[in-house]
């Protein structure tokens, strides 16, 4: 069949801006219909082209082709159907291919274009805030580049980078052969390179300058590129849903035989509470951005005091969500650093129940908390010290993480490589972000210092510091794993220590910058902060330097890394115990769990068996 | 990148995964039933949104709710809220009709939900026309619209897959013992209707002065 | 064992951390009450903290450097999974010690927000400045903040158009400006000074220029002064808002402050020196005065003076009144009455 006619890319071409014509002139149509003038409305032309685009791009690519002869009734070989499935050549990973670890792979190359491209949007406004005064960009152009950052940096890559990792990891190391719902899984990928398009081209008519945050009236008004912020975002939250959805079934109903929920790696069970915050929460970022696109373009009046509105209703909603979101961007995190942890010291994990349990402690106490994003904007006053008291909690579960982290590693017999160093340099920034997070949650001191570059520091220390660095320890622990070839050591190494001194050099000094009275998201500042600013611009420079080891090495050892064989670390759960890379349907026999995932120590001990083995190998004690 | 090598598509080769079996879960669905449930609280927090909107400038900020001024029509919309839940009951007989292996009249019960429903849309179109007010005249009407708009929505999608149900019931793609699509559909179009049932007690039946 | 004594050389460095992180002092001076009891709160939560953080640093570095492998390493690690009695003790002493931080900022803000208040400020935030009301004085739009030192003061703040944030570091108060709500805040200044205010919540091209000190910054600083100063400036304001109720050009004065336009003009008849937009006393003598008046007013980006920034918000047309556009381009189109 012709290129252009087959599902793939090339198709794309031609499907989305006819589908957007369509509806665009469909639109025309109806208000001249209905006689509304003027006939052409930007905004509406704007959100109306987008919306049609994206479903136009879904279907070029192939996303519904399965559904909608089933819908219509057509023969239904849903389950053998595997003519989507699986990478024979490059060409396969730029498809609509329902195999889980293409689309993980997928997922992870999607985010990091957007954390680079997010990382040079604040390359460029850190070089303006290296001195005070107008230097080259203009505020409006600033506001444009702070907001595009904090976005893609939130709402394309760590939301999205966990899902893509879990994506390929996960299925492996419940012993399944893929995803509940590969189709969906596929379909939840596309829209990710969609929001960020949608986000990237909101540059062309004039940006988003709200913040990501989008608050009305700010964000009501003003240039176009804010409604594509509101739409980037429902399509973001709309993938993240559908993959949240197919986590939580297949980890219940796809687990080996004898893999009890006490028998599951941490990181699985970090992904169930994840996805469940996720369907649970995100619908209310996409509600709050609906309200705020329909008094754009549609003029209604959910934000217009006069005829009623109510701003501070949207601030509930958003950060109903938006707290929730913090959780989802880290508990992954956590689970990646339980995993690499114990395999690293060669011992159990230390408190996994605990671990598991903090885990959904979280996610449930997760939900209490959101109005200590809004102590200052003069909410209901009884609100603040209940929100005070629930924000305080939760640093009891986060803290039991911590010291059994701790306990894992003491006395273990520590492999210094470089997932290692990412996951212990880890708990140094994580716990430095979690202090100020303990004193941001008292009410009268963050009545000093929010919406500062106080809090700025903190919220970097815990992603940064925290999510961005469980990122880098679990590519760097499971690449062998994807692509059969080790990853170079000294260029790790490099990449850790430049990561590891820079992003405190950048990040440390806005503490103080805060409590002096700095405010955020300027553009410009009181001279007297020159100097720290000019600091913390030259060591971002050079944080953003040293990725460049990492992308170097990540392109370099695929082709030319050391073999890695099925388990090069030593590993115990299931994905170590399928070839490097693995089979193309996962395990050529599936496996039977007979104990937990961190069974170091105990000679003889495993956690899982290929059943035509002899029975020698020592079964769990009936304690744990 | 890892390149497989993989026998052809049409050699005898066993092509797809290799025969797996599961632990057990505590939830008695199959996957697909449990993955649209967990949808379905997705789609719950979704209107919860739009709700805690309204909760938050009626209780809050003290709303008054209608604006003086407007009325809603809550003796009017009891009429459509009967037809909905009607159809629910409707929905419900084609699946036990089906599961006696009675399709005949499993289809012409699944006509008759697909009939309830979209009069259900047609009379809630005509409310807008009629109501007095648009979703710009004030945030009242912004909420009003966009929740009931929401879940009209959500009606036009399931009656949506009402038609495709009824089109593979009519193909005799359903049996007794395969019936998920069936199945989903239906818990699908009760989830629309309990939605609405809470959404007609909020938004209806509770203004701010009883007359 | 050395877990032990690792723990409390650690907690004891970590909280040594704190102590100097306290005496090197980050914050601006103290000049409120608030700020005294916030920076209280402040004190004893880092130095609580930083002894936590030092705790888990130290231990952290010493099993990295204690239990790395070595060439040649022979050494199993023990099979643990667990201790219930640390277990309980890291549950336990973390939430007490959260509880206990909890207690002193609740014990805090009430403090700070108790008792009833001697004077009320209206506080408008619109873009790009900040301007103030004394309600029960009957004075309107005052640029400058003055207010007595020592006194309870209920600042209820509000916001012309999008969300703003009041912000003075020194006072350690802070709160938005939200549109459609009032906002209060308890402040009681206890030293006679300047004090700079700042905007936190971003609200468009001028969000920078809206905190004091700031490159081409708007907004006065506050004035905290004493009871007798502060005596005197309201006598002074009440008779300079006399005469200018008196003057022909009252109403124009009026439209002028409110719609905030002395931020970036000087017109003579207000008494502004804004200073990032073109002055105004000079266009009567502009040719078609009040066309081009009314143009640059709904339209400022049509025809922009050489020189200046192209920043001036475009929809004035619709925030002010007919009523009050025609006044306004009256009398700026009609020359400055001295």
């Amino acid at each position: 069949m012709n290129v252009f006619l087959r599902p793939n890319l090339a198709r794309c071409l031609w499907v989305t801006p006819l589908t957007s014509l369509i509806f665009m002139s469909l639109t025309l149509a109806i208000r001249h219909w209905v006689g509304m003038t003027p006939i052409f409305d930007s905004q509406q032309m704007l959100t109306i082209g987008y919306i049609a685009g994206i479903f136009g791009f879904l279907i070029g690519i192939g996303a519904f082709d399965t559904w909608f002869p089933w819908m219509i009734g057509g023969p239904t070989p849903l389950h053998e159907d595997h003519s989507q499935h699986g990478a024979y050549s490059w060409r396969d990973y730029f498809r609509f291919n329902t195999d889980h670890k293409v689309i993980g792979l997928q997922y992870v190359a999607t985010t990091f274009i957007a954390f680079f491209v997010g990382g040079m949007f604040a390359e460029i406004f850190r070089a303006e805030l290296a001195h005070p005064g107008q230097d080259f960009i203009s505020t409006q152009q600033y506001n444009g580049f702070m907001s595009q950052h904090g976005t893609l940096m939130i709402f394309t890559f760590l939301v999205p980078i966990f899902a893509g990792l879990g994506n390929f990891v996960i299925p492996l190391m419940l012993g399944a052969p893929d995803m509940a719902f590969p189709r969906l899984n596929a379909l939840s990928f596309w829209l990710l390179p969609l929001a960020l398009l949608i986000f990237l081209s909101s540059f062309l008519v004039g940006s988003f300058e709200a913040g990501w945050t989008g608050y009305p009236p700010f964000s009501t008004e003003g240039p176009m590129g804010e409604t594509l912020f509101e739409l980037g975002i429902q399509i973001a939250g709309a993938s993240s849903i559908a993959t949240a959805v197919n986590f939580l079934v297949t980890i219940i109903t796809m687990r080996a035989p004898g893999m009890t929920m006490f028998r599951m790696p941490l990181l699985v069970w970090a992904n169930l509470a994840t996805s469940a915050l996720v369907v649970a929460a995100t619908p209310f970022i996409a509600g709050a951005q609906f309200m705020t696109m329909f008094d754009r373009v549609i003029g209604t009046a959910f934000f217009v005091p006069s005829l009623g509105g109510n701003p501070l209703a949207y601030q509930h909603v958003f950060w109903f969500y938006s707290h929730p979101a913090v959780y989802i961007m880290i508990l992954p995190g956590f689970g990646i650093i339980s995993e690499v942890l114990s395999v690293m010291s060669r011992k159990p994990i230390f408190g996994y129940r605990a671990i598991a349990f903090s885990s959904a402690g979280i996610a449930v106490l997760g939900f209490s908390v959101w109005a200590h994003h809004m102590f200052a904007s003069g909410m209901e006053p009884w609100l603040r010290v209940p929100m005070m008291i629930s924000t305080m909690l939760i640093a009891i579960p986060t803290g039991i993480k911590i010291f059994s982290w701790l306990g894992t590693i003491w006395e273990g017999v520590l492999q210094m490589n470089t997932a290692m160093l990412f996951a212990t340099g880890f708990i140094f920034t994580f716990v430095i972000g979690g202090v100020t997070g303990i004193w941001l949650a008292s009410v009268p001191f963050t009545y000093h210092v929010h919406d500062t570059y106080f809090v700025v520091a903190h919220f970097h220390y815990v992603l940064f510091g925290g999510s961005v660095m469980t990122v880098f320890a679990g590519v760097y622990f499971w690449y062998p794993k994807v692509f059969g070839r080790m990853l170079n050591e000294r260029l790790g190494k490099l990449h850790f220590w430049s990561t590891m001194v820079f992003s405190n050099a950048t990040f440390f000094p806005m503490h103080w910058l805060g409590l002096e009275g700095m405010p955020r998201r300027v553009a410009d500042y009181d001279p007297a902060f020159e100097n720290w600013n000019t600091f913390i611009s030259i060591s971002a420079f050079c944080l953003g330097a040293g990725m460049l080891f990492f992308v170097y090495n990540v392109i370099h050892s695929a082709r030319y890394g050391k073999i890695a064989g099925d388990n090069p670390w030593g590993g115990m759960t299931l994905e170590w115990m399928v070839s490097s890379p693995p089979p193309i349907f996962n395990f050529e026999i599936p496996p039977r769990v007979i104990g937990g995932p961190y069974r170091y120590g105990e000679p003889g001990a495993k956690h899982a068996i290929f059943p035509e083995e002899p029975a020698t190998t020592k079964p769990e004690p009936a304690h744990v | 990148m890892s390149v497989h090598v993989e026998p052809a598509h049409g050699e005898h080769e066993h092509h797809g995964p290799a025969k797996y079996t599961y632990q057990p879960n505590p939830f008695k669905f199959d996957p697909t039933t449990l993955g649209l449930i967990i949808f379905l609280t997705s789609e719950i927090a979704l209107f919860g949104a739009f709700f805690l909107y309204y909760g938050h400038t009626r209780l809050v900020k003290g709303l008054e709710w209608p604006q003086p001024g407007f009325e809603i029509p809550a003796d009017a919309t009891s009429f459509n809220t009967a037809i909905l839940i009607a159809s629910s009951f409707t929905c419900e007989m084609v699946l036990l009709l089906l599961v006696r292996n009675m399709r005949r009249a499993a289809i012409a019960w699944m006509v008759l939900t697909i009939l309830l429903g979209s009069a259900f849309l047609g009379l809630q179109a005509r409310e807008y026309i009629e109501i007095g007010f648009t979703p710009q005249t004030n945030s009242m009407g912004s909420i009003f619209f966009s929740l009931t708009g929401l879940h009209g929505a959500h009606v036009f999608i399931g009656i949506n897959l009402l038609i495709y149900c009824l089109i593979r019931l009519m193909r005799g793609h359903f049996s007794k013992d395969g019936m998920v699509g069936l199945v989903i559909t239906s818990i699908y179009w009760h989830f629309v209707d309990v939605v609405w049932i809470i959404l007609y007690t909020l938004v209806y039946l509770l203004p701010t002065h009883v007359t | 064992m050395r877990l032990v004594i690792l723990g409390i050389v650690g907690t004891v460095v970590g909280l040594i951390a704190g102590i100097g992180i306290v005496a090197i002092g980050f914050m601006p001076e103290q000049a409120s009450e608030q700020a005294v009891n916030t920076d209280r709160v402040f004190e004893i939560m880092v130095i609580v903290t930083c002894g936590i953080a030092g705790l888990v640093t130290a231990i952290l570095v010493a099993a990295l450097y204690l239990y790395r492998e070595r060439r040649g390493e022979t050494r199993v690690a023990p099979p643990v999974h667990g201790h219930h009695g640390l277990e309980v003790i890291w549950t336990a002493i973390p939430a007490v010690i959260v509880i206990i931080l909890t207690g002193i900022s609740w014990q805090a803000l009430n403090e700070n927000e108790s008792g009833d208040a001697g004077l009320t400020v209206n506080v408008w935030g619109q873009q790009f400045d900040w301007t103030y009301d004394y309600p029960d004085l009957q004075l309107e739009n005052v640029h400058q903040l003055v207010v007595p030192v020592n006194t309870k003061i209920d600042f209820e703040v509000q916001s012309k158009d999008v969300i703003h944030g009041w912000w003075v570091p020194a006072w350690r108060q802070q709160i938005n400006a939200t549109p459609g709500q009032v906002n209060k805040l308890r402040v009681t200044p206890t030293k006679i000074g300047d004090y700079k205010v700042v905007c936190t919540f971003i609200c468009g091209s001028g969000h920078p220029v809206m905190g004091t000190n700031v490159q081409g910054s708007i907004p006065a600083r506050i004035k905290v002064v004493s009871q007798a100063d502060y005596d005197a400036f309201i006598a002074k304001a009440q008779e300079v808002a006399k005469k200018a109720a008196a003057n022909p050009n009252a109403a124009a004065v009026k439209v002028f402050a409110t719609a905030g336009c002395g931020a970036c003009h000087a017109w003579g008849p207000a008494n502004s020196n804004g200073a990032i937009g073109p002055a105004l006393d000079a266009l009567a003598s502009h040719p078609d005065a009040e066309n081009f008046v009314r143009q640059s007013i709904v339209d400022p980006g049509a025809e922009v003076e050489a020189g200046y920034p192209n920043q001036m918000p475009k929809d004035f047309k619709s925030k002010l009144s007919p009523e009050d556009l025609d006044v306004l381009v009256k009398a700026l189109a009609g020359g400055t009455h001295q």
